[in-house]
């Protein structure tokens, strides 16, 4: 909880216009500076915080540094983007401002948002950065936005002559899906110098990366834990029969063209796509369930089944569709497959540990009836099957 | 409030403007306490009343300026100092209005004018005065100035600062 007068520079020339951040780099940058000052009058209440922009007609300070949360995100209202950024002055006022802070006691720190070309010589920033040494000021530098020749030199050569003890710090932030501020949260800036990053960044953090992007399923796991338990689950199960459609086409390999194998990867693609709702749990299963059943049928036995499932599930008919396809399989890893979901205690065994899944259903009771009655003719089947696809080959 | 806004309306240009005792002896005493053996100026606000091109200037209050003595385009004035201040000054005396700036100078400095640009959010036609703290001879110790704007013959818009006629600037003893 270091006791710190901060002043913030913002960028607000013409490259802030630039919409590679977020909505735009100006805007990004907005709710960067809110997050700073947020958190640095959270980590300590007498802490102070100004900020000044350093482009437009000239470097003009919006606030001195003051603990008034309200005025700081006031003054951040109506700024206008324009101009070119003068990174030398703006560090220089802002080291003035700092020299009239109220309590002499706090540590001096300017933070630097620098998005646009830096413009000064290396010579020159590499003496303001031994200035700010002497007057113990540590400095942060934010480097997004451009990104020409020189200029992370020039910025690496100020903070190393501003830095003294590794209380300064520079972060490059390339353009990326992630929001600035998102990026920020992590970096020293706001973990600050080794006191731990406090309640507010650490809460901040945890609520950012729990936020929509870079989510597994987008889905947040404190908001809905059920449905993010569901996906999890389907997911799971997926992989699982993706492994053993893997495995019994290696062993159709031989056999069949390749053209089977990609269908049943494209099937099981597009049964895992409908299947990203829980609603839609029972239907992955129901047509797991029939894909297995009815792989070899003929296609009579298809066409009929396929209008009465069509009617019902359109991601079924897809299903038996491409199942249909699959012309020529082998019956006895199927039989080994059919024979597994055949058996209730293991069926009902991973109904129940589906969650939206009640085994007392009674649709779900329905299918299984029909995968028992169906296990036995299936293997009938089968067994004519056999012999059936030998004459046709 | 009636006489603020048809101040603010039309400004009407100033001719005199008029220092009264205490002014000057505040910017004095601050100037020794402070900055009296160092090339630092001491800047302020001029508080006062406007009246038929009449500024009289009754009271005022330095507020915390620094200048980088080698690049005088690095300057920083506490605006939001000048704001509280300001604010509690209207409660004892709500006829008192900003009416300016003054400078301990002791001569016109570069970046005077942008400094007085900033004191145009707070009044529409700012004056500036340079109290001499340290005058060489006998006379008035105050010079007052104003800002113009002009058309240059090449169609650029220039601001001036320039004095009032000395005629024109006067003071009052006690």
């Amino acid at each position: 909880m270091v006791l710190e007068a901060t002043m913030i520079c913002i960028d607000n020339s013409e490259w802030m216009r630039n919409g590679d951040y977020g909505p735009s780099r100006f805007q990004a940058q907005a709710d960067a500076v809110n997050l700073i000052c947020g958190a640095k009058t959270q980590s300590n209440p007498e802490n102070t915080v100004g900020v000044l922009t350093m482009a437009g007609k000239g470097v003009r300070v919006l606030v001195t540094p003051t603990s008034d949360l309200g005025k700081i995100l006031a003054c951040m209202h109506g700024l206008e983007i324009g101009g070119e950024m003068n990174l030398a002055a703006g560090i220089q006022v802002a080291q003035l401002a700092l020299k009239h802070r109220q309590n002499k006691k706090q540590q001096q720190r300017i933070i630097v948002f620098a998005g646009s070309p830096v413009k000064h010589e290396k010579k020159t920033l590499e003496m303001i950065g031994k200035k700010l040494k002497k007057n113990s000021v540590t400095l942060d530098i934010v480097n997004f936005g451009e990104d020409d020749e020189g200029k992370t030199e020039k910025l690496e050569a100020l903070l190393a002559a501003v830095n003294n003890n590794d209380t300064s710090h520079i972060v490059h932030i390339p353009a990326g899906p992630n929001a600035l501020s998102d990026v920020l949260l992590s970096t020293p800036i706001f973990t600050g110098d080794g006191e731990g990053g406090s309640g507010f960044a650490a809460s901040a953090a945890a609520a950012a990366a729990g936020g929509i992007s870079g989510f597994e399923f987008g889905v947040d796991p404190n908001l809905d834990p059920e449905l993010a338990l569901a996906l999890r689950v389907s997911m799971e199960e997926e992989r699982a029969r993706q492994e053993a459609a893997a495995k019994k086409a290696a062993e159709e390999s031989s056999k069949q063209e390749k053209g089977g194998e990609e269908q049943d990867a494209t099937m099981t693609e597009r049964a895992s796509e409908g299947a990203s709702e829980a609603d839609n749990k029972k239907n992955e299963f129901l047509a797991l369930a029939m894909s297995m059943d009815e792989p070899a049928s003929s296609h009579d036995l298809q066409d009929t089944e396929m209008s009465d499932a069509a009617t019902e599930d359109p991601e079924l008919a897809l299903a038996l569709q491409l199942s249909v396809q699959d012309s020529a399989k082998d019956s006895s890893s199927q039989a080994d497959m059919s024979k597994l979901l055949a058996d209730q205690s293991f069926v009902s065994s991973i109904l129940a540990s589906l969650p939206g899944v009640d085994p007392n259903d009674p649709s779900v009771k329905e299918v299984l009836a029909s995968m028992q009655s169906q296990s036995e003719p299936q293997q009938k089947q089968d067994e004519d099957k056999a012999p059936k696809e030998e004459d046709k080959k | 409030m009636d006489v603020i806004k048809t101040q603010q309306i039309s400004p009407r240009p100033i001719e005199k403007v008029i220092v009264h005792p205490l002014v000057l002896l505040s910017i004095v005493d601050n100037y020794n306490r402070v900055a009296k053996d160092t090339r630092k100026r001491v800047i302020g606000v001029l508080l006062g009343t406007s009246f038929k091109g009449t500024v009289d200037v009754t009271n005022s209050y330095a507020v915390p300026f620094e200048e980088d003595e080698k690049d005088p385009s690095i300057w920083f004035l506490d605006h939001n100092y000048h704001e509280s201040m300001f604010s509690m000054f209207k409660r004892i005396n709500a006829k008192e209005h900003v009416v300016g700036w003054y400078s301990t100078g002791p001569k016109l400095r570069e970046n005077d004018l942008d400094i007085h640009r900033l004191f145009h959010n707070y009044v529409p036609n700012p004056v500036l005065v340079i109290i001499d703290v340290q005058p060489k001879e006998l006379g008035i110790p105050t010079k007052a100035y104003y800002d113009v704007e002009e058309v240059k013959e090449d169609i650029t818009l220039v601001v001036k600062i320039t004095p009032f006629s000395p005629a024109n600037s006067s003071e009052t003893l006690a």
